[in-house]
């Protein structure tokens, strides 16, 4: 961002945000889920118990049991820095175009997927715990984890979170 | 606030949710209410169930898990994880419960309307903004939660921080 003008840096920073996403990133998604995420979760997944599955978009991936093929999916794995990341990254560009917050916050969704993907092939390999970690983390942890950065560096909340100097 | 989140998953996902009973109640109300929103804003509006609909429309149909209170849930886990006194905390979480409810409420109405008048952007309301709009809402209570969860001290002082740290 160096060389911007100050009144510049906001539209610039989440504009080439926006474009570095869509064109990079969601392909990047596309590509995990199809060609990472589904086959090394059909090879470890018991062919009479599951059935795996991808969204139009291949940017999700879905279990069904194999008695009920039709019903509602056991697991859910989104491929990770998703809606919720992309909405939180624009706000915090939007508030710090030259600090890079939303790189911090891809990590730790990044680091989520990771551990998101442990828990569905936990409960592909036959442990059902896995699945509910899976949607512990899908529900909760990753909208929270967008939120709370959000929150953590929205002006007049920072300084009640973090006390610089101890 | 894992341990909240936790606790609360423990709790509704994998007790209350597959038990049924709690999301029952809660989805029915919610259907009826938003019927009486779209009559009281001049609409014809039926509910049957957990069913909304206007004439010529399939309805918008309130099922588990998307009555609000798995949002519910993620506005409790912070204001119970974030420090604040007890008395505020037992003022705030019913006020924030009800904002979440009404807003519910409203996003129904509102779907119904869309489905109703632009059948077209139904899929797009629905994905994006009907479920960004209640992410905005917890966003501001948990900002609303920080300045009111704790109390200035008498020298005029922020009251408890969540962390300390050296810069």
């Amino acid at each position: 961002m160096r060389g911007v003008p100050g009144w510049a840096a906001r539209p610039t920073a989440v504009l080439a945000f926006l474009a570095v996403y869509l064109l990079v990133w969601q392909p990047a998604r596309t590509w995990l889920i199809r060609s990472v995420a589904l086959p090394v979760a059909a090879s470890m997944a018991a062919s009479d118990r599951y059935l795996l599955d991808a969204d139009r978009h291949a940017r999700s991936l879905y279990v069904f049991p194999v008695d009920d093929p039709g019903g509602e999916a056991i697991g859910v794995f989104h491929a990770p820095a998703g809606r919720t990341f992309l909405v939180a990254a624009l706000v915090l560009l939007a508030m710090y175009p030259r600090r890079s917050y939303w790189l911090w916050l891809w990590g730790v969704h990044l680091g989520l997927g990771v551990l998101s993907y442990l828990a569905l092939l936990a409960g592909l390999g036959g442990m059902e715990a896995g699945f509910a970690l899976l949607a512990f983390f899908d529900r909760y942890v990753t909208m929270a984890v967008s939120l709370f950065a959000v929150l953590a560096l929205w002006p007049g909340v920072r300084r009640r979170i973090v006390r610089p100097g101890g | 606030m894992l341990a909240a989140f936790a606790l609360w998953f423990v709790v509704y996902d994998l007790w209350l949710l597959p038990d049924g009973r709690l999301d029952e109640v809660l989805s029915l109300h919610v259907a009826s209410a938003s019927r009486t929103l779209l009559t009281w804003l001049g609409y014809e509006a039926q509910v049957y169930g957990r069913v909304v609909w206007m004439e010529g429309t399939a309805g918008i149909e309130v099922v588990n898990g998307c009555n609000g209170l798995a949002v519910i849930g993620l506005f409790l886990g912070f204001v119970m994880a974030f420090p604040g006194t007890m008395r505020r905390r037992i003022v705030f979480v019913p006020l924030g419960i009800l904002t979440l409810y009404l807003v519910n409420v409203g996003r129904l109405a509102m779907l119904v309307l869309v489905q109703h008048y632009r059948p077209g952007w139904f899929d797009l309301v629905h994905e994006f903004a009907a479920t960004g709009i209640y992410y905005v809402i917890v966003f501001g209570l948990w900002i609303a939660w920080v300045h009111f969860g704790a109390p200035r001290t008498a020298s005029g002082r922020e009251g408890p921080r969540l962390t300390a740290v050296s810069a």
